[in-house]
C-alpha cells in the first residue's frame, strides 16, 4: 500500500446559492451578519468534506473572497479594486489590485477570518492543519495594476509587508503561498532571479510551515529556481504536466512536495492508478514526502465533480 | 449595404428587461406556460429592437434576449455535450460550463426561428445574428471525449458551419462569429485561426467576427487570416492601446472599433464617443471602420445600457456632421 499525505489548495466552488447571498448583501437586502453567517455555515460544511476526504491539510475553501487576488485586499492596505481580468487562460475573471501608492500590512480582517476558520475546524472536528493563504510576490506583482513601483521594486515591498501578515498569522496554522506566475512565459529572467532573495525577506522569521503552490504550468528551465525558493513544501501542477514529469522527479530526492494530481480545470476524472504511480514514483526517486491534491483552485470546475474528485483520493491507500 | 459612413452596431446581448426575467422564473417554477413564456421571448425582442431603433443602431440584433448563455445555448443543442452544474465566471456571475462527453454532432437548426422572428420585427434588412464561434465553444467546455481541444474545435467548426448555412437560408445577411477566447493561448491559437475559417467557409454573407478582453498580442499577427470582413474588438477599457497593435501588424480588414465600455455603469458623453472616433481615424480609414460597444451589453443595467448606445450614436453623428461639412461624405 501506498504511503501519502492529502492537501486541499486554494478555493472550492462557490455554491450559487451563497453567490445569491451575496448579491444579495452587495445589493443591501440583507447586513453583513447574514452574510457572515452562511459564509460560516458554507465553510463548515466543506472542512467537513476535508474531513471526510481524510485531508491532513485544508484551507477554508477560500468561500469569503470573489478570487485569489481578492483575498490580498484583506491584508495588504492601499491598493482599489480595478477592472476585471481573465485569470491566465481560464474563462475566470479577477479583480486587479490598481496600486498607485504604497502598500502596506493590514492583517487585520484577514486574522480575523482566519480565527473564525479556526474555530469552525474546532466545531466540525477537523484534525489536520489548517492553511492560510498568501499570494506569491511574483503573482501579486504580475497581477496588479501597478502604477507606482517598478515590477522588482513591487516583489520585495510586498514581500516585505507579507512578511509581518505572515508574523502575525497564528503559529497553528500553515501558510499556502499561491504563485500560479512562476512558470508563466515571458517573465523577466531578473525578475525570477530577485525571487530567491524576496522570498528569504518574505519568510524571514516566519516559523510556521509553508507550502508553495504554483499551477497550470510547468517550465522545466525554471524548476532549479523553483526549489531555492526557501518553503518546506514546493507543490507543483503535474496532472497538466504529465509529459514533463521525469525532470520533476529529477528534482525532488529529499524534498517535501506537493503534487496536483486532480486537474481543477476538467470534469473528466483521474484513474487512481494514474494517481498512484505518480505517487509512487515520487517516493522512488527520494521524496520524503509527496502530499496530493488538487492541482488548482477548484472554482473552474462544478462543486459536484469538486466532492467527486476530492473523494478519489479516499481511495488511493493508506494515508501517511 | 447601403450605410452611413461609421456604421454603428452592438455586439449582441442586451439586458433582459425585467419582466421578461421573471417570466422565465415563473415559467422554472410552473406558473407560466411554455406557449406563454415564447410570447414573452418574442415580445422581448421586439422591445429590444424597438430600443436600437431608437437609439438609432444601424445593424441592431434581437439582444439574444432567447439565449440564456452564449456557449451554454448551443451546448444545450448540439449533439456530444452533457452539463453537470453552475461555474463561476467572477464575483457572483455564473454559467454552466458544458462537458463533452461523446462525439459533436450537428442535431437540428438553433438559430433558425430566431432570424425568422427577428426578419419579421427587424426595421433594416441589415440585422445581424450572433453565433460562439467553435475556438471559444472548444475553450469554454471540459474535453472528456476527445484527444485533445483542436480535434473537438473542428468538429465544432463543422456543426457551426451547418447552422451558419441554415442561417443564410433563413435570411440573414449579416453573421458574427463571437471568439472571445480565441487568444486564450499562444500555442493554440494558429489552428484556431483555421478552425474558425471551417465555420465560415462556403458563407455568402457579411461576415463578422469578435475578439473581447484579453492579451491581443496572442492573435495580432493572425488577424488577417481570419476569412471574414470585418473583426471588432473591445477597445475602449484598454483605452484604444491595441490600435497600434493592430497597425503593426498591418490589420487590413474593416475594424469594428469597441468605444463603450460595457464593464462600467458610468455613461459615455457623446463629446467623449466624438473624440475616442476622432482618434480611430487617425489609425484607420473611415471606410474601414465601424462603431459599436466593447462586448454585449447584457450585464448592465437596461437604462444604462440604452444611455450608453444614445451617446454612441450621439457621438458618431457629430462625426458624421463634421464629415459632411468638411465635404469628406455626401451631404
Amino acid at each position: 500500500m501506498i504511503k501519502f499525505t492529502i492537501s486541499i489548495v486554494g478555493s472550492y466552488p462557490r455554491a450559487i446559492s451563497l453567490g445569491k447571498v451575496f448579491s444579495r448583501y452587495r445589493s443591501g437586502k440583507i447586513d453583513k451578519t447574514v452574510l457572515d453567517k452562511e459564509i460560516a455555515k458554507r465553510t463548515s460544511g466543506f472542512m467537513s468534506l476535508a474531513k471526510d476526504v481524510g485531508a491532513s491539510y485544508t484551507t477554508d475553501g477560500l468561500l469569503r473572497w470573489d478570487d485569489l487576488m481578492d483575498v490580498t485586499f484583506s491584508y495588504i492596505s492601499g491598493p482599489t479594486k480595478g477592472e476585471l481580468m481573465r485569470f491566465y487562460d481560464n474563462n475566470f475573471y479577477y479583480r486587479k489590485p490598481v496600486i498607485k501608492g504604497e502598500i502596506k500590512a493590514q492583517p487585520d480582517e484577514y486574522i480575523k477570518t482566519l480565527q473564525e476558520d479556526m474555530e469552525i475546524a474546532k466545531k466540525v472536528g477537523y484534525t489536520g492543519k489548517l492553511k492560510a493563504v498568501i499570494v506569491g510576490p511574483l503573482t501579486y506583482a504580475l497581477l496588479s495594476d501597478n502604477r507606482h513601483y517598478d515590477d522588482e521594486e513591487l516583489v520585495f515591498a510586498y514581500a516585505k509587508e507579507v512578511n509581518s501578515v505572515m508574523k502575525a498569522i497564528s503559529s497553528e496554522l500553515v501558510i499556502e503561498i499561491h504563485e500560479p506566475s512562476f512558470f508563466e512565459k515571458g517573465i523577466k529572467t531578473s525578475l525570477i532571479s530577485k525571487l530567491e532573495e524576496a522570498y528569504s525577506e518574505m519568510v524571514k522569521g516566519v516559523n510556521n510551515e509553508k507550502h508553495l503552490i504554483t499551477y497550470f504550468r510547468v517550465n522545466p528551465s525554471k524548476l532549479e529556481t523553483f526549489f531555492k525558493l526557501p518553503v518546506e513544501v514546493h507543490g507543483l501542477d503535474v496532472i497538466e504536466n504529465i509529459n514533463l514529469l521525469a525532470q520533476v522527479y529529477a528534482r525532488i530526492a529529499k524534498r517535501r512536495v506537493f503534487f496536483g494530481v486532480l486537474n481543477t480545470r476538467n470534469t473528466k476524472l483521474e484513474k487512481i492508478s494514474t494517481i498512484r504511480r505518480i505517487i509512487n514514483k515520487g517516493y522512488q526517486k527520494g521524496a520524503s514526502q509527496v502530499i496530493v491534491g488538487n492541482a488548482a483552485p477548484m472554482d473552474f470546475i462544478p462543486e459536484m465533480i469538486a466532492v467527486r474528485k476530492l473523494k478519489l483520493l479516499k481511495k488511493l491507500g493508506d494515508k501517511s | 449595404m447601403n450605410l452611413p459612413p461609421l456604421p454603428t452596431t452592438v455586439i449582441g446581448s442586451y439586458p433582459r428587461p425585467k419582466w421578461l426575467r421573471e417570466a422565465i422564473s415563473s415559467a422554472k417554477n410552473g406558473r407560466m406556460s411554455q406557449e406563454d413564456l415564447q410570447e414573452a421571448f418574442n415580445d422581448a425582442a421586439i422591445t429590444v429592437m424597438r430600443d436600437h431603433q431608437v437609439a438609432g443602431i444601424d445593424v441592431p440584433t434581437d439582444g439574444e434576449v432567447k439565449r440564456d448563455e452564449m456557449v451554454e445555448f448551443f451546448a444545450e443543442r448540439l449533439k456530444g455535450f452533457r452539463f453537470y452544474g453552475p461555474v463561476r465566471v467572477w464575483g457572483t456571475a455564473y454559467y454552466r460550463k458544458p462537458s463533452v462527453v461523446s462525439k459533436i454532432e450537428y442535431n437540428k437548426p438553433m438559430l433558425v426561428d430566431e432570424v425568422q422572428f427577428t426578419k419579421s420585427i427587424t426595421y433594416t434588412p441589415y440585422f445581424k445574428v450572433t453565433i460562439t464561434g467553435p475556438y471559444t465553444m472548444a475553450f469554454w467546455s471540459y474535453n472528456e471525449y476527445y484527444k485533445d481541444r483542436r480535434e473537438m474545435a473542428f468538429d465544432l467548426a463543422k456543426a457551426i458551419n451547418a447552422e451558419i448555412r441554415n442561417l443564410v437560408e433563413a435570411g440573414a445577411s449579416v453573421i458574427q462569429v463571437d471568439e472571445p477566447a480565441i487568444h486564450s493561448s499562444a500555442e493554440e491559437v494558429e489552428w484556431a485561426v483555421e478552425a474558425v475559417n471551417e465555420s465560415v467557409k462556403g458563407i455568402n454573407a457579411k461576415l463578422m467576427l469578435h475578439i473581447c478582453y484579453g492579451d491581443y498580442k496572442i492573435v495580432a499577427p493572425y488577424l488577417n487570416d481570419f476569412k471574414v470582413d470585418q473583426i471588432n474588438f473591445a477597445l475602449k477599457i484598454y483605452n484604444y492601446k491595441p490600435l497600434k497593435l493592430f497597425k503593426e501588424h498591418g490589420y487590413d480588414k474593416e475594424i469594428g472599433a469597441g468605444v463603450i465600455d460595457v464593464h462600467n455603469r458610468n455613461v459615455e458623453s457623446p463629446e467623449e464617443v466624438y473624440k475616442d472616433i476622432k482618434r480611430l481615424m487617425e489609425y484607420f480609414p473611415m471606410e474601414k471602420i465601424w462603431i459599436n460597444p466593447d462586448c454585449g451589453l447584457k450585464l448592465l443595467p437596461r437604462n444604462i445600457a440604452f444611455s450608453k448606445m444614445m451617446s454612441m450614436v450621439k457621438g458618431v453623428q457629430m462625426v458624421r456632421e463634421e464629415l459632411k461639412k468638411s465635404g469628406t461624405v455626401g451631404k
